[in-house]
């Protein structure tokens, strides 16, 4: 899964986003990946009506039949469930663990670097060097301990990915108001005799909302894969609900007799979280969008 | 005696973290609608004055008096309504705007931020732009839809808004194309006829300065190096600097070369 | 100031046709080392393609200063760009460029990239841009002198390096090369991308702006510089500006663009005290200089057309702020066509001396 990075120096590179108006028509990464999540969002939704089966109940007599099998076009897993059904059912915890914690992390991170980026510097360097902090463990490795030490089910799961993403975003926040800060319109905002919190809302806001959105969109790809391995080492949703994660742990065992039904559930993650990163660098393209001016 | 200017500045210092003198003991006042220029080099202080006098840097030691208050004291609210008549013109009309505010609301930000109402400061917003140019249409547009002299003219109705009695221009005109700069000054000496606006001039260009100030301000390495009349500063140069600054330009040299011998 | 005086105008348009006449001799004794012809950029947009420089004539001579003067979006960076090919894949570049018998626009890119730095020197307006700001100022003009061969060793590309910062007038030498370029004033730091510039004995020297980023004292020491280093090594340079003063202090010839156009060319000294174009008359006319009364500067009113926007043909693209406009102005565009030898205008309105609208102004306003 390299396309995804944690690495806040991925927006960092880009020129600030410009002017929502002039969308015109969306880059082919936008019709993919805003393809693959409405395919998700549509499954989430309508689970009981398209699902074929149970996503709980399985006959043993059922158990493992391969991918292609009449009547389970995916197969069914060790327990005789189709596995089918069980995807469609598990895009339910899929996207919630993926969405909720963004957007946590995403408002929390964003308040705080706003925070440290208009303050004073002890407050900023107060702020950022405590982020710092969590941002030197390895994401994952964090989100596992915090996982762990609240125990597992879905909730907690999102609890310890919202705090997972907290920092990442607060960085890119923060990086976005200092580049803003030393635009000459802040300096004549401040010299209107306006308010910091009137200059926080209304200038600074709307400048760092386009980046901010792109790299949490980003960021859902990513945080649907941490969610998947919170699952698959039995830290999700509790057994017998359908979750990407659990369901890649359930098939694992089957890796050498069943190798292409093992892999459907990664082949899943792996889309979904694809699609959210496609649909979120399609949007920095578009949200980019300049006249290409020609210097003379 | 002259009556007490409306800005006066005496014995300003700011030192910066590397404790390098950026402003040094400069003293200097503008008197209600006058001009006053202040022209200098990079590192020569002016920026950094402009901006102690702005408060949007804090001096070291010094006092500023603005309309009989003591500017240095202020703090919160009362900061804040005084830089109501304390204006700025930024250098760089293509970023001193917000990008994502239309043009009209960024002026009319000026006015609500002071308690007038969005409505009525729209409308005003519309006065302002017809009183420097520029078609009211354009209030609805974004920066980035207007050539760099509609913008500053536009960053002039912004600084007009509050009604200052100071409006500060630094390197207002520097940008610009000397074509286009020549209406922003006539649009400056227009205002100064029928306004009672004060303005400090802020500028490399000599030439620049010497058309719109009545007096001139002369700094280098963060101090007034000389002070002078407009016309007596071009005329008499007293100061080395000065002479070398008037020295540099197209004028003088090729008035040097002419006197060279042919080769 | 004073050679833009009424009374010297006066005298000038009297014995104009001597000044040319001798200016015009002083062009044909320099031989004639780069000529564009018929050069034409374009950029492709995201719907169509737009031009941005259209037929663009310049001859560069040695031992002369060609001026190509014109205000943002003229196009006389993209010019002087596409002379050296350096445009990239979004630009569409027509016509020819000669350096001497050698045709560049249909040179191998490696081919092209020793006639960079080479045979044609480059000053942009950054100097900070050309120099790497990690590495020290002395191993990067070695490596320049090594790369075009001008040295075959390190030791003896030292002592050339050490002796071409004495040359653009650095007076501390090996200080300089020991420098990291942060340390460097800005003009230090251009004398330095001047001496690469010359490092490589070329016989043209390109500079984009290279004053512009300078403080005025500093610009007026480099346009000396440049000035200079012409004398000496019969240099021919282009110097593009956008600053009329920078024109008159360094320029032999001029050439102005309006709206991706040449409008006026001729020997600087003429063209800029007595001009064939209103265009030109107007930007000199929009000077501030000293003696003019507030609020009475000639300003151009409204701005020149955007890209994309232009009339290349059927119409005068200044017309529009044109205050000697005439109903033909806007059906018709007159070719260039010749005054005086080298002194071509664009404008037929004027050109045959009919009094110049900015004419007497000094005597209304005073």
């Amino acid at each position: 899964m390299s396309v995804i990075s944690l690495d806040p120096g991925a927006t960092l590179a880009e020129p600030r986003a410009r002017q929502l108006r002039r969308v015109t028509r969306p880059p082919a990464g936008v019709v993919l990946g805003g393809g693959i999540v409405l395919v998700l969002v549509l499954a989430a939704l309508l689970a009981p009506v398209i699902a074929p089966d149970s996503p709980t109940a399985g006959s043993v007599s059922q158990r493992l039949f391969n991918v292609y099998t009449i009547g389970h076009m995916l197969g069914t897993d060790g327990q005789g469930r189709d596995v089918l059904s069980r995807l469609i059912w598990g895009a339910r915890p899929t996207l919630l663990a993926g969405v909720i914690p963004v957007v946590i992390g995403g408002l929390l991170g964003t308040a705080l670097g706003m925070l440290a980026g208009l303050s004073r510097s002890w407050v900023r360097n107060l702020v950022m060097r405590t982020l710092d902090v969590l941002f030197a463990f390895p994401a994952i490795l964090l989100a596992i301990a915090i996982g762990a030490a609240l125990g597992p089910g879905i909730k907690n799961a999102i609890v310890s990915l919202s705090i997972v993403l907290i920092a990442p975003v607060a960085r890119v926040a923060e990086s976005e108001v200092l580049r803003l800060r030393s635009d000459d319109f802040m300096e004549a905002a401040r010299a209107s005799g306006a308010r910091g919190t009137t200059i926080a809302w209304r200038h600074v806001v709307p400048n760092i909302a386009p980046p901010l959105l792109v790299y949490c969109t980003s960021l859902i790809g990513l945080a649907i894969v941490y969610a998947a391995g919170l699952a698959f080492l039995g830290l999700g949703v509790a057994p017998p609900h359908p979750d990407w994660g659990g369901m890649l742990d359930d098939l694992r065992a089957n890796v050498f007799d069943r190798p292409v039904l093992s892999l459907v559930p990664a082949a899943a993650i792996f889309l979904a979280s694809i699609g959210f990163n496609l649909l979120g660098s399609g949007l920095r393209r578009m949200l980019d969008v300049r006249e290409r001016e020609v210097a003379a | 005696m002259r009556p007490a200017p409306l800005l006066a500045a005496e014995h300003l210092v700011k030192r910066f973290a590397n404790g390098v003198r950026a402003v040094d003991d400069v003293s200097l006042d503008v008197g209600a609608g006058e001009t006053v220029g202040i022209v200098g080099e990079s590192g020569s202080g002016k920026s950094t004055t402009a901006k102690l006098v702005l408060r949007l840097l804090d001096a070291d030691a010094g006092t500023l008096t603005f309309e009989g208050r003591d500017l240095r004291a202020l703090r919160g609210a009362a900061l804040r309504s005084v830089r109501r008549r304390l204006q700025l013109v930024p250098q760089n009309p293509q970023t001193s705007f917000n990008p994502r505010l239309r043009i009209g609301d960024s002026i009319a930000f000026n006015l609500t931020v002071h308690g007038t109402a969005r409505r009525a400061a729209r409308a005003r917003a519309a006065e302002l732009l017809d009183q420097v140019g520029v078609a009211t249409a354009h209030a609805r547009k974004y920066p980035h839809e207007l050539s760099g002299g509609q913008l500053q003219r536009c960053a002039i109705a912004r600084a007009l808004a509050t009604e200052p009695a100071l409006v500060i221009c630094d390197e207002a005109v520097s940008s610009l194309d000397k074509s286009v700069q020549a209406q922003v000054l006539n649009l400056f000496a227009e205002l100064q006829r029928d306004t009672a606006i004060a303005f400090l001039f802020i500028s490399h260009d000599l030439a620049v300065v010497e058309h719109v100030a009545d007096r001139v301000v002369v700094m280098q390495e963060g101090r007034v190096v000389e002070e002078a009349s407009a016309a007596r500063l071009w005329e008499h140069p007293a100061h080395e600097y000065t002479r070398a600054l008037l020295d540099a330009t197209p004028e003088r040299q090729l008035a040097r070369r002419a006197a060279l011998p042919a080769a | 100031m004073n050679s833009l005086s009424p009374a010297l105008r006066r005298a000038r348009r009297s014995s104009a046709a001597l000044g040319e006449a001798a200016a015009a001799a002083t062009a044909a004794e320099g031989e004639e080392l780069l000529r564009v012809s018929d050069l034409t950029v374009a950029f492709r947009g995201r719907k169509r393609v737009i031009e941005i420089v259209h037929g663009l004539d310049l001859s560069l001579h040695a031992g002369r200063t060609l001026v190509l003067l014109g205000e943002s979006g003229s196009g006389k960076s993209v010019t002087a760009r596409a002379i050296l090919r350096l445009l990239g894949a979004g630009a569409v570049v027509e016509g020819s460029v000669r350096l001497g018998a050698t045709e560049l626009t249909e040179l191998p890119e490696s081919s092209m990239g020793l006639v960079r730095g080479g045979a044609v020197g480059m000053v942009s307006q950054d100097p900070s841009g050309s120099l790497d700001p990690l590495r020290r100022a002395g191993p990067q003009i070695v490596e320049v002198l090594l790369r075009h061969e001008i040295e075959s060793d390190t030791r003896r590309a030292r002592a050339h390096a050490r002796e071409l910062l004495s040359q653009v007038g650095l007076r501390d030498p090996d200080r300089v090369l020991r420098s990291y370029p942060f340390e460097l004033s800005g003009g230090m730091r251009q004398r330095i991308a001047i001496a690469i510039a010359i490092g490589c004995r070329p016989r043209v020297l390109i500079a984009d702006e290279p004053t512009t980023a300078l403080d005025v004292t500093v610009q007026a020491q480099v346009l000396e510089l440049f000035a200079r280093l012409q004398r000496e090594l019969n240099l021919a340079i282009l110097l593009v500006t956008h600053d009329v003063g920078v024109a008159r202090v360094i320029g032999d010839d001029v050439a102005v663009m309006y709206a991706g156009r040449l409008v006026e060319t001729g020997p600087a000294e003429v063209v800029l005290t007595d001009p064939r174009h209103p265009y030109t008359t107007a930007l000199l006319d929009a000077l501030p200089l000293p003696g003019i009364a507030r609020g009475a500067l000639r300003s151009i009113p409204g701005q020149p057309p955007g890209p994309g926007a232009r009339p290349w043909e059927g119409a005068c693209a200044f017309a529009p702020r044109c205050r000697s406009a005439t109903g033909a102005c806007t059906s018709h565009r007159p070719p260039l066509s010749a005054l005086g030898p080298g002194r071509l205008t664009g404008c037929d309105v004027i050109a045959d001396g009919a009094p110049r609208p900015g004419e007497d102004r000094r005597e209304v306003s005073a």
